[in-house]
Formats: C-alpha cells, sequence, structure tokens
C-alpha cells in the first residue's frame, strides 16, 4: 500500500466517496479498492442526472467520477453541476485520455486525474492529495473571507472617525433647535410636544449608531480586570428591565458551580452581553425562553489556553435560515428593518471577542431558536 | 449675580441654540465667539466666569486657544469645559489635567449642560 501518512483523526473518520460508473463489474471493482484502501462509498450513481442528485443527498467527501455515462449528461457536465452546487472535490476515473477530453475536463478543476486500468496504490496516493489539497482550499478561503472581513471592518472604523465629527456636529444644532421649540411651543400644542420628543428620539438613535460606529475604529487597547463573568451577566441582564417588557419571556440561568475568573474588559464585553442578549429578545416577540449558561470547556486544539469559560445565551426564537447565517457577521446585515436594527451588533461583538483571544460562535435552528457562544479563554 | 459664560464654537447655529436655551432655563449671560482668535480676545476683555471650548474649529482650535487662555495670567483662572464632536476625543481631554474641569460630547441635552456648568462653577468658586 502506498506511503501516506493519516492523522489519527482521520484515520477514525472514514471519508465518503460516491463512485460514478455506469458499468457494473468496473463499479464493483473500484468499490472493492476504495474498501481495502480504507475508505467507505457512500454511494453509486451509474448516470450523471443520478451523480448530481446523489452528491447533493450524500455529501460526500469526494466524487470518483467516469466520464463517459449512459443518459444525456456525461461526467464532465455532471462534474461542473456539482462543482458549482457543492464544495465537492471531484477525481476522474476514465479510461479515456485523449486531448479534447481532457480539455474539456479541465474546465471543471478536477482534483486529479486517473487512467484505467489502475491499481490501489496509485488511486490511493491520487485520492488522498485531492482530498488534502481540498481541506487546505476550504480553510484557505475561509482565512481569505475572514480577512475580508476585518478589513472591511477596518475600513468602516477609519471612514467613520473621520465622519463622526461631520455628522454629530449637526446633531448638536437639532437636538439645541428641538428643546428650543419645545420650550417655545409643546404647551401650545400637545401635537407639536409629540412631534418634538419624535425628532429628539431620532437624534439620540442618529447619535447612537455613530457612537457604535466608531468602536471599529478604537484601537484593540483592553483594560483588562478579573471579573466573575455570572455577576457580569447578571448585571447585563438588569439593563432590561427598563428597556424592553419582558413579560412574556422566562430567563432561566445555569452558572457554573465553582468560581470563574476571567481577565477581560468590563465595557466591551457589557456591549457584547448588550448585543446578544438584545438579539435574543428580539427574536421571540411572542415570547420564549431565555437560557444562560456559563461553563468550563477543555481547549480544542486551536487554542492556548489551559481552559476556555463558555457563555451561552440561547433563545427559543424564529432562528436564522442557512442563507442568513453566512452573512450576520458582516456589518450591516440586519433583516429588523422595522424596528431600525442597525445591523452592527453581531460584527462587532465578534471583533470585541476576538480581541480578547476569544470567539463569538453563533447556531441556529430556522424556526427552533439560536444559540450564541461565547468562548474566552482562563489567563 | 449674573454670571457670564463664553462659547467658543464656529459652529454658529450650535451656539445659537445654545445661547437661547440656557438664557431661557438659567441666569447666565452667554457670550458667543465663533473663531478661536476672536474667544481669546473676548475672554481677556469680558473674564467669563466660565468658557465652553470647542476643539476642532478652522485656524485656531480649541487646543491651541487652551494654551493660550492658561498661558496669560488674566484668563488662567478661568474655568474650562470642552466641547468635542468626537466620543475619542475623551482620552484626549483627560490628558489635559487640570487645565480643563469638564467636558462635553455633542449631540448635548440642555439640561445635562446646564449641569455641568453648574457643577464646575460652584467647585471653582
Ligand atoms: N438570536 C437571534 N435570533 C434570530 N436572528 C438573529 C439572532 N441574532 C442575530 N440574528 C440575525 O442577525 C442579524 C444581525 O444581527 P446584529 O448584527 O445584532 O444586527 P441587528 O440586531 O441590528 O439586526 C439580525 O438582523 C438577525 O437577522
Ligand atoms: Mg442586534
Amino acid at each position: 500500500m502506498a506511503e501516506v501518512k493519516y492523522s489519527i483523526e482521520e484515520k477514525m473518520k472514514k471519508k465518503q466517496i460516491l463512485v460514478v460508473e455506469d458499468e457494473r463489474i468496473a463499479a464493483e471493482d473500484i468499490k472493492m479498492s476504495l474498501h481495502r484502501l480504507g475508505y467507505a462509498v457512500s454511494g453509486a450513481a451509474i448516470s450523471g442526472k443520478e451523480a448530481v442528485k446523489k452528491a447533493e443527498d450524500l455529501q460526500p467527501d469526494l466524487v470518483l467520477m467516469d466520464i463517459v455515462l449512459v443518459g444525456e449528461m456525461d461526467g464532465i457536465e455532471a462534474s461542473a453541476l456539482i462543482r458549482s452546487r457543492f464544495d465537492i472535490p471531484i477525481v476522474y476515473l476514465t479510461a479515456y485520455a485523449d486531448k479534447k477530453m481532457l480539455e474539456r475536463a479541465k474546465v471543471t478543476e478536477p482534483f486529479g486525474y486517473i487512467l484505467k486500468p489502475f491499481d490501489d496504490k496509485e488511486l490511493c496516493s491520487i485520492l488522498e492529495i485531492a482530498l488534502y489539497k481540498h481541506k487546505m482550499e476550504r480553510k484557505l478561503k475561509k482565512t481569505q473571507q475572514e480577512l475580508i472581513q476585518s478589513e472591511k471592518l477596518a475600513a468602516l472604523g477609519r471612514f467613520s472617525s473621520g465622519i463622526a465629527h461631520e455628522i454629530k456636529n449637526p446633531l448638536g444644532i437639532i437636538l439645541g433647535g428641538s428643546e428650543f421649540l419645545e420650550m417655545k411651543l409643546s404647551r401650545v400644542d400637545p401635537e407639536i410636544k409629540t412631534a418634538i420628543k419624535k425628532i429628539k428620539e431620532s437624534t439620540f438613535r442618529a447619535d447612537r449608531i455613530v457612537k457604535d460606529l466608531l468602536k471599529f475604529s478604537r484601537p484593540s487597547i483592553l483594560k483588562t480586570e478579573r471579573i466573575d463573568p455570572n455577576g457580569l451577566i447578571r448585571e447585563t441582564l438588569s439593563l432590561f428591565k427598563y428597556r424592553t417588557p419582558l413579560i412574556e419571556i422566562k430567563i432561566k440561568t445555569h452558572f457554573a458551580k465553582e468560581k470563574m475568573f476571567l481577565e477581560i474588559d468590563k465595557s466591551q464585553m457589557q456591549q457584547v452581553f448588550f448585543n446578544l442578549l438584545l438579539n435574543a429578545i428580539e427574536s421571540m416577540p411572542n415570547g420564549g425562553l431565555l437560557m444562560i449558561k456559563t461553563y468550563k470547556m477543555a481547549p480544542s486544539e486551536f487554542s492556548f489556553a489551559k481552559k476556555l469559560c463558555v457563555i451561552e445565551i440561547a433563545d427559543t426564537g424564529e432562528g436564522i435560515s442557512k442563507k442568513n447565517l453566512q452573512k450576520i457577521f458582516e456589518p450591516f446585515f440586519t433583516t429588523k428593518r422595522e424596528i431600525k436594527g442597525t445591523g452592527l451588533g453581531l460584527s462587532m461583538s465578534k471583533m470585541l471577542v476576538n480581541n480578547h483571544n476569544g470567539d463569538l460562535v453563533i447556531e441556529s435552528k430556522p424556526g427552533k431558536g439560536t444559540t450564541a457562544k461565547i468562548i474566552l479563554p482562563f489567563c | 449675580m449674573m454670571e457670564k459664560i463664553l462659547i467658543v464654537d464656529d459652529e454658529e447655529d450650535f451656539c445659537y441654540f445654545v445661547k437661547k436655551n440656557l438664557e431661557a432655563i438659567s441666569n447666565y449671560k452667554i457670550i458667543i465667539a465663533t473663531r478661536g482668535r476672536k474667544g481669546i480676545q473676548i475672554a481677556r476683555k469680558e473674564k467669563p466666569d466660565l468658557i465652553l471650548l470647542d476643539i476642532m474649529m478652522p485656524g485656531i482650535g480649541g487646543l491651541e486657544v487652551l494654551k493660550k487662555l492658561k498661558g496669560n495670567e488674566k484668563t488662567q483662572n478661568i474655568p474650562i469645559i470642552m466641547l468635542t464632536a468626537k466620543d475619542e476625543d475623551k482620552s484626549r481631554i483627560k490628558a489635559l489635567g487640570s487645565f480643563c474641569d469638564d467636558y462635553i460630547i455633542k449631540p448635548v441635552e440642555n439640561l445635562v449642560l446646564k449641569g455641568k456648568i453648574h457643577k464646575v462653577l460652584s467647585i471653582t468658586k
């Protein structure tokens, strides 16, 4: 067998391969080889159409694709479709290697090309390289996306710092003018009083948005102190008593029994709790359960910390669709036009938690609810 | 006695409303200067009881004005409240120490403004 090094974790979880081959005997042959080499065959297809369907249903780790197939769609067309719809790597396994075919196949960006007849050693090394390459590509894409996101945030910060002055000055005048009118006119007509109140409220709202924007431009200098996260959550929760009527929302807390202390910037972390609690409450306009948990967790391979603290804020609200879940950390992304969301809560919270060498993860089941996890290292 | 307050800010309309609103709810008399240089002149001549001083102004900026006021014996004892439109100026202002008695971030409500002026006046008297 080929000399390929597996990591322990990968060895434990067999890679799922979808085999597309229209000749029964050849297909059996391939399946047997795959089993011998330690892969799992998640399914088999004989036509291009079936291949696309099974790729979608089974979400295999890799598709082993014959080019000449029964039916209208050949293997190259099927691969093009699979590549454009799902992030699944493809390796061609075919008896043909004429130039025209290779040219066509190239366009679908295959992760490998194996000529029949093949031997186990060859199959194994090509599959391993393909799987590894795909894993790295994914990682790269993710890093790139994060980079774009943080670049966006930084640009936003620089931009807003420049214009904050230009916006807040006129706000000062609007507020001064409204208060002037209030003094002069509100006794005359209650409608004028209401109108002025609305102008003032909007002024404060614009002011809040500018303030939120400015947080992006601040250098990430933390004023950290030793803080009990449970206490800080209680404190933040109490802020809501005055803000929103929580009549229909039940709040349950499940705090870790042992004393926990984190080295955090109090006002920044409070801001994070506040944003997350607000999102949870806003997701349950008809009431529900707000569950807050804190617990210790063993570190993942990516963290240097000895132990991690997890703070979970879970709601039983409307949840987030799969499509939106990819966008929630983008600045200005909001689905709350009616209640005037700024779309800055999560992007900012993520940045603040990252500044603490931690991470913010959002999991959601549409219709069931959403769980936000703040993961912070103990010092 | 009627206390004289000088506001130095290049935003004319802002000064106008501060004057109107403050005078309506207090005994203060508000004098306006919309340029730094003018502000220094008036301060020397009128000896106000307190100065509201904007940081970002064209020409001589607020911090420069502050330095000149504190460096002149005629004006060095006048308490000063800095005005700014930038939250991030907070730390810069704090660094001024005893040179400035308080600060206000725009937009500001009339009652808050009056409260701060009152507080600074009663401490520095
Ligand atoms: N707990 C939650 N439940 C459902 N949707 C949520 C939740 N938290 C965030 N979201 C979604 O993410 C979007 C972005 O959130 P956020 O950045 O806080 O901005 P905003 O709350 O101002 O819209 C929200 O508009 C909403 O669609
Ligand atoms: Mg929000």
